[in-house]
């Protein structure tokens, strides 16, 4: 027990007075957490520059004009009939896109022939496009709407069922966790867990660099839980931080409470640390896992099946996505304080990190026990 | 220069971890990426649908929900809560309601409504879901007025420009590829250039290059930058054909830019060793630049939404104008004087040594600044 404690005290107290470590487990996990939301920040892309191509120019194309343009997401910036200057420009990237309202559109409403307006977005852009695709959609809906109903009207159809008919379904769309899907509600915190892992690996790794070998029996292990207890303390608080005041900050909604955050997170930052006294083993320079990090980060994110979803990820990149603890970590972490799950909801991820940490425990002890020995022989 | 080379190619020789930086880090993560992103589109999502009116007019609409490419119907038992704790275990991404009394509703005229829960958490597969469920609902809708014999009046097409199939990988495995090689090609030259100094053999250095710091510089990294120049451009090329992108621009404009993007990441790389005369300490500032660059890119959350420093930070990082740069040549056919501005920032940034050769200068002769960890 005291060689745990002293190894805890001595591994704290040298992490905090190496300035290379704190700047990136301390300084790095608090600046990347407020400055990576940042570009997030509007959470929806509204006013997207489109035009409207308007061969028809008569009172009901200029009424569809109008319903497009009071939408949120697109700002119609140019409305005339100049369709080659309009493609130009959604190529040049001026505009995000274009509606083409038909000639003789208002001619066919009233022969009671359907006409078809055409929308086009910059699918280069994922999201210009929905966000375009989905706004003028719903003009062109409701246009629809107010066309049939006043047809139905004048049929002399009751007021009601002239009101229902032009949608005989409805739908009731209920957003869960994330109103309007916004953008940095769902991928900031994501991001958070894995720069937890990212800085902390790095940090761990640096600490670990040229150390001896750890000694033989229970001695061995108490000094390694001791050295894990003290980036545990370490990594808990940064998370507070995140939890107190990251999300103050940036207003993300959460249905979790703190308690249950920590808890959740609890064996994936064993994980996390075992991992790294692993990995430190490996590294000759201090700087290497740091250039081996940053190159992990992007992949590690995607293929933690949150951003992208796990379901369509090829099998073989799926299970070497779970070797991560990141990956576990932020879908447990995401359905906990996001979602609002119970531990016992989600046990089997839970359950995931502690295998995940019982085995980066066994991995460090295996390799600590071969000291710079190890690291002699690798990269 | 041969000296230079020389020199440089015995170091490279005696340096495995270069190799793996250079050759297999590269093809592994383009390897990677592209395999993540391998279903092209998100398919098959599950959602799990509730059918409390079990109507043939209600399984009619199940099978029209389930038809749909983007989701997979999972049958759950007929209950609300059960199907919530589906959805905050992640094993659904939404959760469908049909309500008691549809079929007669709909044959009334009295409007049933569809209860649709989206777990807008994950966006991506929200978005795909809640898509196919409007779009679903609102042909189903049709088809009963027609049935009535109330036609439609006014119908919407949505057309993907540039993007027909909207397929994620192209805008998502081939930039985020782009977005590793960049930190890459920074990480590679501030650790070439970076360990002269820590290891104090920037004096040899120098002394290859006959004392002359801006040929020692040059004569250095040039290799490196045919290297990325020609074997990260092959990798990309690689991934466009494999990603069948249709080439609307110019593909050699395009690895031209692509040429530019290394010199910028050259730049920056030689500009910040000089800088913190410090292999660690220019590697962490690299990072705090270079790692969130794909966030400020707009490649995902578009640039025109970015509002105050966000939106003048992604103006300023180099890997953005090269992404906006690469769409624009390879997807979407953008003007030659459209994109002009993407590189002219580019090679700004590779212009950025320049401010430093005199510190270069001093860095290389001084050895009371070599060493420092």
């Amino acid at each position: 027990m005291m060689t745990f404690f002293s190894a805890m005290g001595d591994e704290l107290s040298s992490a905090v007075r190496d300035k290379a470590v704190v700047v990136v487990m301390v300084g790095g996990s608090i600046f990347y957490a407020l400055f990576y939301p940042l570009p997030y920040q509007p959470q929806v892309a509204d006013n997207l520059p489109i035009a409207v191509v308007d061969h028809d120019r008569t009172a009901l194309s200029r009424q569809l004009t109008r319903k497009i343009s009071a939408t949120q997401a697109v700002n119609v910036v140019i409305s005339g009939s100049d369709l080659r200057l309009v493609q130009q420009k959604v190529k040049d990237g001026k505009l995000s896109g274009y509606v083409e309202i038909p000639a003789r559109l208002h001619a066919q409403i009233l022969r009671g022939e359907p006409v078809r307006v055409e929308v086009f977005g910059n699918a280069a852009y994922m999201v210009l496009y929905s966000e375009i695709a989905g706004a003028v959609s719903k003009a062109v809906l409701s246009l629809n709407a107010e066309i049939i109903e006043q047809r139905l009207l004048a049929a002399g159809r009751s007021p009601t069922l002239a009101e229902n008919l032009p949608e005989p379904i409805g739908l009731d769309q209920h957003d869960l966790y994330n109103p309007d899907g916004g953008y940095a509600n769902y991928i900031v915190p994501a991001v958070l867990v894995l720069i937890l892992q990212q800085t902390f690996l790095i940090g761990i790794c640096m600490m670990q660099v040229g150390r001896p070998a750890l000694p033989k029996g229970v001695e061995g292990i108490s000094k390694l839980a001791g050295r894990g207890a003290a980036y545990l303390l370490l990594q808990t608080i940064i998370l507070l931080v995140y939890l107190l005041m990251v999300y103050r900050v940036f207003h993300f909604p959460h249905l979790g409470t703190t308690g249950m955050a920590l808890l959740t997170l609890f064996p994936g930052f064993l994980a996390m640390i075992f991992l790294g006294l692993t990995l430190g083993a490996f590294f000759q320079t201090r700087e290497t896992a740091l250039q081996v990090m940053m190159l992990v980060s992007i992949p590690a994110l995607f293929l933690a099946g949150f951003a992208w979803p796990a379901e369509v990820i090829p099998w073989p990149l799926d299970i070497l996505g779970w070797l991560l603890p990141s990956t576990a970590g932020i879908n447990a972490f995401i359905s906990v304080h996001h979602l609002g799950a119970s531990l016992s909801e989600i046990r089997w991820m839970w359950l995931t990190l502690w295998g995940l940490a019982a085995l980066y425990a066994l991995t460090a002890l295996l390799a600590r026990r071969q000291g710079s020995a190890v690291a002699k022989a690798r990269i | 220069m041969t000296q230079v080379w020389r020199r440089e190619l015995e170091r490279l020789r005696s340096t495995p971890r270069l190799w793996w930086l250079l050759v297999f880090i590269p093809v592994l993560v383009a390897l990677t990426l592209w395999l993540t992103f391998s279903a092209r589109v998100p398919q098959n999502l599950p959602v799990a649908l509730l059918d409390f009116d079990q109507t043939s007019d209600s399984r009619q609409l199940q099978r029209a929900f389930a038809a749909t490419p983007g989701m997979a119907l999972v049958s759950v038992e007929p209950d609300l809560g059960k199907a919530a704790a589906a959805v905050r275990r992640g094993d659904v991404h939404a959760v469908l309601v049909i309500p008691k009394g549809f079929a007669r509703d709909l044959r009334l005229g009295a409007q049933p409504r569809i209860q649709v829960y989206v777990n807008r958490q994950a966006s991506t597969t929200g978005n795909v879901v809640l898509s196919n469920v409007i779009m679903t609902t609102v042909t189903a809708g049709f088809g009963a007025d027609l049935a009535m014999g109330i036609l439609p009046a006014a119908l919407v097409d949505t057309r993907p420009l540039f993007n027909p199939g909207l397929d994620f990988s192209r805008f998502l495995a081939l930039p985020l590829t782009v977005a590793v090689l960049h930190v890459l090609m920074v990480v590679v030259v501030i650790d070439v250039t970076g360990r002269e100094l820590r290891e104090g053999t920037a004096g040899q250095w120098l002394a290859s290059a006959n004392g002359r710091t801006g040929l020692a510089l040059l004569a250095k990294l040039l290799p490196y930058f045919a290297w990325f120049c020609v074997f990260g451009g092959l990798i990309l090329w690689v991934m466009v054909q494999s990603l069948s992108v249709e080439i609307r621009g110019n593909a050699l404009y395009w690895l031209f830019g692509w040429a530019c993007l290394v010199a910028a990441c050259f730049g920056l790389g030689v500009f910040l060793t000089a800088l913190f005369a410090n292999l660690r300490l220019a590697t962490s500032v690299a990072s705090v630049l270079v790692s969130p660059a794909f966030a400020y890119s707009g490649m995902t959350f578009p640039t025109v939404a970015m509002s105050g420093f966000a939106a003048f930070w992604s103006m300023v990082l180099p890997l953005g104008h090269f992404l906006h740069f690469q769409t624009g040549q390879l997807a979407m056919g953008m003007s030659v004087q459209a994109s002009l501005w993407h590189l002219v920032c580019l090679l700004l940034f590779a212009m950025l040594p320049i401010l430093t050769l005199r510190r270069w200068q001093r860095l290389l002769s001084d050895q009371t600044l070599w060493g420092e960890t």
